[in-house]
């Protein structure tokens, strides 16, 4: 289990994680959104110790996570910004990596041939979905027990997407690896995330196991006869809501069930639906909740 | 999942790595080293030195490639996401270069033993080692240090002359010290600073060229190392991997920044000398400083605005090197007016000349590659020195009169030197050397009577009649010598009489010389260093000048001296006509 205590750090005087907490079970994937430069990449780097923090505490296993910590070993990172070294190709690589990990050459291999990548191919020659794929099948070859993936389908098409996420899901469950990915592309996350940490700002707005997330954070529309005071529906822990004509689409986390009773008994209602939510939806709502995206 | 001790795996992996430097650096030394000189027929010691530079060269290079993955974030973050420490990948890519470098000195050693150069050039190694090995270390602290590779190749350089660099400053503060505190010379001060307290030439192994490794090399080159690295490990332990910029550390950047910001200013200082304004001195160097701090921090921070933390270290750098000037000026002003007892003095010199007195003192402590005795040391460079204690009390008087007064009489007619330097070599081994600035003038006051009375007793002294005329009055030199004069006219510098015998003209010029008298010119003409110059008119009246040499063989001939044949020569003159 990954823990994350009140993480904090500054870069000169800016403030980029603000007490950031993460808490990540063993065979979990967690997801990690949030707006652009909110510090996702920065948590990930102080997971694997190359940022020093601040203030804070990180443990794996309940073991505290330190520079130079042997649990580090059992950590993998892929980074958003691939690198390679200079005229090197994935078997060179992998030959090098296997110095530092017990690498799976079985593994590898079936790896290889599932996502169709030369291994004799110079690494900096490939495309950037393929550098994707080269360094997703290192990770998984090294068998780690917390793997870091920093946007890590962003750029790839939708077949090799769902190839990813099969092998990793196979992972988690195989061999009870935690993973973090941090990821723009909440539709993916959507469907693979066991637990959500929505960041800002350099702080955690939100974290929740997706499904609870979804039960917390509610949408209906509905329609009702005569005016009617958006008001009134603060008392049902209103966060949002549009009208479109007639009809009225509210973002809560009250109860649904409460709202239509009292619909019903104070207004003719005409209409009443509940509507299911995304991740995608339930960011925009939360970072809404705190202004972005909500400049004039 | 994990390895747990992937050190010389990984070790041996980068050292494979090294394989296509290897071959190109073969390559290069094999054509430099070997191939060119043989087909040029050319001087071997030369391409072996080339190959010796274009080894540091390479060293140089291939240390900076392999810590450049500290100042891309990318590689940064590749490298250190592995299960391999910042420290163990630092030490990995030093072993490796050790190695490299290992490789390249062997090459070097081949080349001259194929080109059958004397191996009498391998004695350079000694040098060359410690340099190299510092360099690797040097190069990995700077990558630690700086958030750009040719930031680090740059700070490489400063911290590799960082001794050379604290040299200069001390060389500024003693500029300022020469102006403030009468008689103390910077040349003096820095030439004793190094050879007793800062000694460079120990520090960067360049006295062990060509002598032999001792002790002090032992102990000074591992401790050297010890440094470098325990700084080394300090600094990877405290390296915040998320800064960018030219330097990571802020301290090291002021660092850099205070003492490079001084370096323009010491060199103005030094080169103008101490003849021009000491308050003009000041504020141009202080100008400089200034200016030099803005653009050296401007460049490092990549902003035209200077922060306030930056102006606060300048002020306090600032502040710290006028404590230590000041402190150094107040030391050195206890001792203003100190003149030595003559008892407590073996030696002295006096004249215009501070590289005299300190070539003496170089002599007399052993770092001159002289084998001859001091006579003859002496005599080859014309240098002076009073052992005789009445003599010894003449300077010490002469120094009390300067003190007193800086001022001289000088015949306006006359070319005059204005430095009256000084030296003591005291009983205890202490020494005292003065240099004092003073001001000629043109008209005879009673300051100017005690100095010129002082000066032409010295120079009817026997200690100096035997040293500047050592070919007439010095018995030891004269016997068994063939020694001989030529007469010169002045007007063709054609020989008037040759092959004079010094047996048949020693009586006479030593009558002549009896009283050897420059009247109110005679300080003057110490500060002339003795060439008689003050007596030139007389000399254009005369017309002739007295050619003295050595007669080795028909062939062979040892010019010794010149003598001007001015009034004071009456006799010699009547006897040659």
């Amino acid at each position: 289990m990954l823990t994350i205590d009140d993480l904090s750090k500054k870069f000169s005087d800016f403030q980029v994680l603000d007490n950031v907490n993460i808490n990540a079970e063993k065979s979990q994937i967690y997801g990690l959104v949030g707006s652009n430069g909110c510090g996702k990449t920065t948590t990930l780097k102080h997971i694997m110790q190359i940022y020093k923090q601040d203030e804070g505490y990180i443990a794996f296993n309940g073991e505290e996570v330190k520079e130079n910590s042997e649990i580090l070993k059992d950590f993998y990172y892929v980074q958003d910004t691939l690198f390679f070294p200079y005229q090197y190709t994935l078997n060179k690589l992998f030959n090098y990596e296997k110095l530092m990990y017990n690498m799976s050459e079985e593994k590898f291999e079936y790896l290889l041939k599932y996502f169709n990548i030369d291994k004799n191919k110079v690494l900096n020659k490939m495309s950037k979905g393929q550098k994707k794929q080269a360094a997703f099948v290192l990770s998984i070859a090294a068998g780690p027990k917390l793997l870091l993936l920093d946007e890590i389908v962003d750029g790839l098409d939708a077949v090799i997407k769902r190839k990813f996420w099969d092998v990793l899901i196979k992972e988690v469950m195989d061999n009870e690896m935690t993973v973090i990915i941090s990821s723009h592309d909440l539709k993916e996350l959507d469907n693979i995330c066991d637990k959500v940490g929505i960041m800002h700002e350099g702080r955690i707005l939100k974290e929740e196991n997706l499904e609870k997330m979804k039960e917390d954070i509610k949408r209906v529309q509905f329609a009702v006869e005569g005016e009617f005071d958006a008001e009134q529906l603060k008392e049902f822990g209103l966060l949002q809501y549009v009208k479109i004509g007639s009809v009225y689409i509210v973002t809560m986390t009250g109860s649904t069930q409460d709202l239509e009773k009292y619909l019903k008994n104070t207004h003719t209602l005409l209409l009443f639906d509940k509507l299911s939510m995304s991740l995608e939806e339930i960011f925009i709502t939360e970072l809404g909740g705190v202004g972005y995206g909500k400049e004039k | 999942m994990e390895k747990k001790n992937n050190f010389m795996p990984l070790l041996v992996y980068s050292i494979k790595e090294k394989k296509n430097w290897v071959l190109l650096s073969t390559v290069i030394i094999f054509l430099t080293t070997l191939l060119i000189p043989y087909i040029l027929r050319a001087d071997e010691e030369f391409f072996i030195m080339l190959g010796i530079v274009e080894l540091f060269i390479l060293v140089f290079i291939n240390c900076l490639v392999d810590n450049s993955f500290l100042h891309n974030e990318s590689k940064l973050t590749y490298y250190r996401s592995k299960p391999v420490t910042l420290k163990r990948l630092i030490i990995i890519n030093i072993v490796t270069n050790v190695v490299f470098t290992a490789y390249l000195l062997a090459l070097i050693v081949l080349s001259v033993v194929f080109q059958g150069v004397d191996y009498e050039i391998l004695q350079v190694f000694k040098m060359l080692i410690p340099w190299l090995l510092a360099i690797i270390l040097l190069v990995s602290l700077s990558s630690i240090l700086s958030g750009n590779t040719l930031m680090a190749g740059a700070m490489t350089i400063f911290n590799f002359c960082l001794p050379l660099i604290i040299l200069l400053v001390t060389m500024f503060i003693f500029s300022i010290l020469e102006n403030i505190v009468r008689g103390f010379s910077a040349d003096v001060l820095i030439d004793y600073f190094i050879n007793n307290v800062y000694k460079l030439d120990y520090l960067y192994f360049t006295r062990y060229t060509d002598g032999s490794i001792d002790l002090a090399y032992m102990l000074l080159l591992p401790a050297v190392l010890i440094l470098i690295s325990w700084l080394l490990n300090k600094f990877i332990k405290r390296r915040k991997n998320e800064n960018t910029g030219f330097i990571v550390f802020d301290g090291f950047k002021y660092f850099v920044a205070v003492l490079a910001c001084l370096i323009i200013p010491a060199s103005f200082s030094i080169s103008v000398g101490k003849y021009t304004a000491m308050t003009n001195r000041i504020v141009i160097s202080a100008l400089l400083a200034v200016l030099s701090y803005y653009i050296i921090i401007a460049f490092i921070e990549r902003s035209f605005r200077i922060s306030r933390s930056s102006i606060k270290v300048f002020i306090a750098g600032m502040v710290v090197f006028t404590a230590i000037t000041g402190g150094t000026v107040a030391v050195a002003g206890r001792y203003e007016n100190t003149v030595p007892l003559p008892e407590d003095v073996k030696m002295a010199y006096v004249g215009n000349s501070v590289w005299s007195a300190n070539s003496v003192t170089d002599y007399l402590e052993g770092r001159s590659d002289e084998t001859s005795s001091f006579s003859e040391w002496k005599r080859n460079r014309s240098i002076v020195v009073y052992e005789e204690i009445d003599n010894i009390k003449l300077i010490t008087d002469l120094h009390k009169e300067v003190l007193k007064d800086q001022t001289y009489y000088l015949d306006p007619d006359y070319y005059g030197m204005s430095n009256f330097v000084v030296a003591y070599w005291m009983k205890d081994g202490t020494i005292l050397i003065r240099d004092y600035s003073l001001t000629p003038e043109q008209e005879q006051r009673p300051e100017h009577e005690q100095k010129n009375e002082i000066a032409n007793k010295l120079f009817n002294s026997g200690d100096y009649k035997k040293q500047k005329f050592y070919y007439i009055y010095d018995e030891e030199y004269y016997s068994g010598r063939s020694l001989y004069a030529k007469l010169i006219n002045l007007d063709n510098y054609s020989a008037a009489v040759e092959d004079i015998d010094l047996d048949n003209l020693r009586e006479v010029l030593k009558k002549d010389l009896v009283n050897l008298h420059f009247e109110k010119a005679a300080f003057a003409e110490l500060l002339m260093n003795y060439f008689m110059h003050g007596k030139e008119t007389s000399v254009k009246e005369q017309g002739y000048a007295l050619e003295i040499y050595e007669k080795i063989s028909d062939e062979d001939i040892n010019y010794l001296d010149e003598i001007y044949l001015n009034d004071i020569f009456i006799n010699t003159l009547e006897y040659l006509k």
